[in-house]
């Protein structure tokens, strides 16, 4: 299904400084689109203007990240100074009144300050631009703008072109079940702006859609979905807080999935923030509105709307038959009852053969997966004195990323029906639930119902 | 040598006790917080080239048994040390099942009184296995 402003149903979010090694070079063939948040373009917008045009080459659209001001102005809060966070002022800045004034004064805003029209049209107007112009002035404006307008000239790069989101997302707020009711007017508001100003300058406008697990249950589920569906964006950007698939009840998935069908009925969706499930969802074709799925370099296939931006990711290894990141304790057990170390081929077979694994996988496979797993260890002040924890080195990290971004691919690519993929959930649960437990296989069991359903 | 009901305030305090022993048994290495594949032992030791973890706890032995089948990668063998104290049968189900052994303090130079046998570990892994006992010599060595 083409969409307009989708490259294609594989989005990487840009997470921070350090994933550009692994969304370049030979990973910038494993996915089709970037998605970056806009305290990041906020912060380095030369780093980012760079990696677009010249590293990653690939098409990329902007989240907003506006909900981030509704909410308690702590989580806006450098750890380090306790004043707003360097970054999220100059989204401020850029996005003016009536956030501004709040923000900077250490207050959340609220519903009412978007009463007044004309204020809501001139923020929604600076969110658009912040999105459509920030990196494309950063490169017409650097030091090597001609050199960029040599390369656009000569047709050898689009440089300046590529600078361009390939569609605009309207400033949006959170939804759940207690403060919802006074948010959507405002989000319909910004939303219909904003379309009516794209269908004039022809350009593709995606409406996020961000709400709370409880909301999926609930009355305002109704009037959300009506609201919206009477709209007509390029796409639904659907975000629901802290909705981990491997860790959801199949009551929240099938929610969850519903929400995806009934937005579907007026545009195509793509989840911001899913996993394995959605992916496969999206292979069985079952919501061919459903064109695209997001993710994070190995740690964000869900995240809680706050805090808003940051977390510190861990090392963790990502079993391919179980679609799930597994500390590596449990990654040696259940590599050993799927009998992965028996021999590099045996790995190879029923573990992973993705390039990471092929070359970490040498002659000892129980051995060289200790690549997986290197630590330092550090002793540290716990509560009951000092103890000793272990960290995983920068290469441990990376080696764990490479194999992620590997797997997702092929994931992605896959294209088995619904019926294979169940059974194989049900397989690999049945090898591992005694030394992973129930609750770290019963995604399996809840996908498939879903799945099938 | 049997067990003595000595009061502990706390887990550390336990430890303190068995590691004062330990420091003069001459066959021994130790270390103390020793690190297994992200977790962390109290006591990992090293005797007669076999690897033993000892977690100390003076009540919830349930999670002390969790803890110990975590160690079960990196040691021989796993035990869990306590105070003495009554036996019920979940308890021994419990360790039996896990194949964790069982200690409880005793006020003698080898300060434990064996309850239940750990069973050798099946799953060990290698390279946890030879951190550990780097580790443990390491310490032993810098100490």
């Amino acid at each position: 299904m083409a969409v307009e402003g989708i490259a294609g149903p594989h989005i990487v979010r840009y997470g921070t400084a350090a994933d550009q090694k692994f969304l370049t070079g030979d990973f910038a063939n494993t996915y089709d689109q970037l998605v970056i948040n806009a305290n990041m373009v906020a912060h380095m917008p030369s780093a980012l203007a760079t990696l677009i045009t010249q590293k990653a080459n690939k098409p990329f659209f902007i989240d907003p990240q506006t909900h981030a001001f509704q909410h308690a102005s702590t989580h806006l809060a450098s750890a380090k100074t306790g004043g707003i966070r360097r970054s999220i002022r100059r989204l401020v800045e850029a996005y003016g009144d009536p956030i501004q004034g709040p923000v900077l004064n250490g207050e959340s805003v609220l519903p009412s300050d978007f009463d007044d029209n004309v204020l809501l049209e001139g923020f929604c107007d600076r969110v658009l631009a912040f999105q459509e112009s920030t990196l494309k002035s950063e490169v017409e404006e650097s030091s090597d703008a001609k050199y960029y307008q040599f390369l656009e000239e000569e047709g050898l790069a689009a440089s300046f072109g590529m600078m361009q989101p390939s569609l605009l997302v309207a400033p949006y707020f959170y939804l759940d079940e207690r403060t919802g009711g006074a948010w959507l007017p405002v989000n319909i508001a910004c939303a219909d702006y904003c379309l009516r100003v794209g269908a004039k300058r022809s350009v593709p406008i995606a409406l996020q859609v961000v709400v709370s697990q409880d909301v999926l249950r609930s009355g305002l589920l109704k009037s959300i979905v009506d609201a919206y569906s009477a709209l007509r964006p390029a796409a639904f950007l659907v975000w629901v807080d802290g909705l981990a698939e491997d860790e959801s009840s199949e009551e929240l998935l099938q929610a969850q999935v519903r929400l995806f069908g009934q937005l579907g009925g007026a545009a195509p969706v793509v989840n911001l923030y899913g996993g394995y499930f959605t992916v496969a969802l999206m292979h069985t074709k079952r919501l061919p509105s459903l064109v695209a799925v997001t993710h994070s370099l190995e740690y964000g296939e869900s995240r809680s709307v706050v805090p808003v931006g940051g977390g510190v990711p861990v090392a963790k290894f990502y079993l391919p038959a179980l679609h799930s990141r597994l500390v590596i304790r449990d990654a040696v057990r259940a590599i050993k009852v799927l009998g992965g170390f028996a021999s590099r081929e045996r790995y190879l077979e029923t573990i992973c053969r993705c390039a990471e694994c092929a070359q970490v996988i040498q002659q000892n496979p129980e051995a060289d997966f200790g690549a997986y797993g290197v630590t330092n260890a550090k002793v540290v002040r716990g509560r009951s004195g000092m103890v000793t924890r272990e960290y995983p080195t920068t290469e441990t990290k990376e080696h764990c990323v490479r194999h992620y971004m590997w797997v997702k691919q092929q994931e992605y690519q896959e294209t088995a029906d619904i019926g294979p993929t169940c059974m194989a959930l049900g397989a690999v649960a049945m090898k591992l639930q005694r030394v992973l437990g129930d609750s770290g296989v019963a995604h399996c069991g809840v996908w498939a119902t879903v799945l099938r359903s | 040598m049997s067990a003595t009901c000595v009061k502990f305030g706390s887990e550390r305090e336990l430890a303190d006790a068995v590691i004062s022993r330990l420091m003069l048994v001459v066959d021994v290495i130790f270390s103390r917080e020793a690190p297994v594949v992200g977790r962390s032992a109290d006591v990992a030791l090293c005797r007669a080239d076999e690897l033993h973890t000892i977690e100390f706890k003076l009540h919830d032995w349930r999670q002390a048994i969790r803890q110990a089948i975590d160690h079960q990668l990196a040691a021989d063998f796993a035990y869990v040390c306590m105070p003495k104290r009554r036996i019920t049968d979940a308890m021994r189900d419990a360790f039996v099942t896990a194949g964790v052994g069982l200690l409880f303090f005793a006020e003698a130079e080898w300060p434990f009184e064996i309850v239940f046998e750990a069973t050798r570990s099946t799953g060990t892994w290698c390279v946890a296995y030879e951190r550990l006992k780097a580790h443990i010599q390491q310490e032993q060595h810098g100490s």
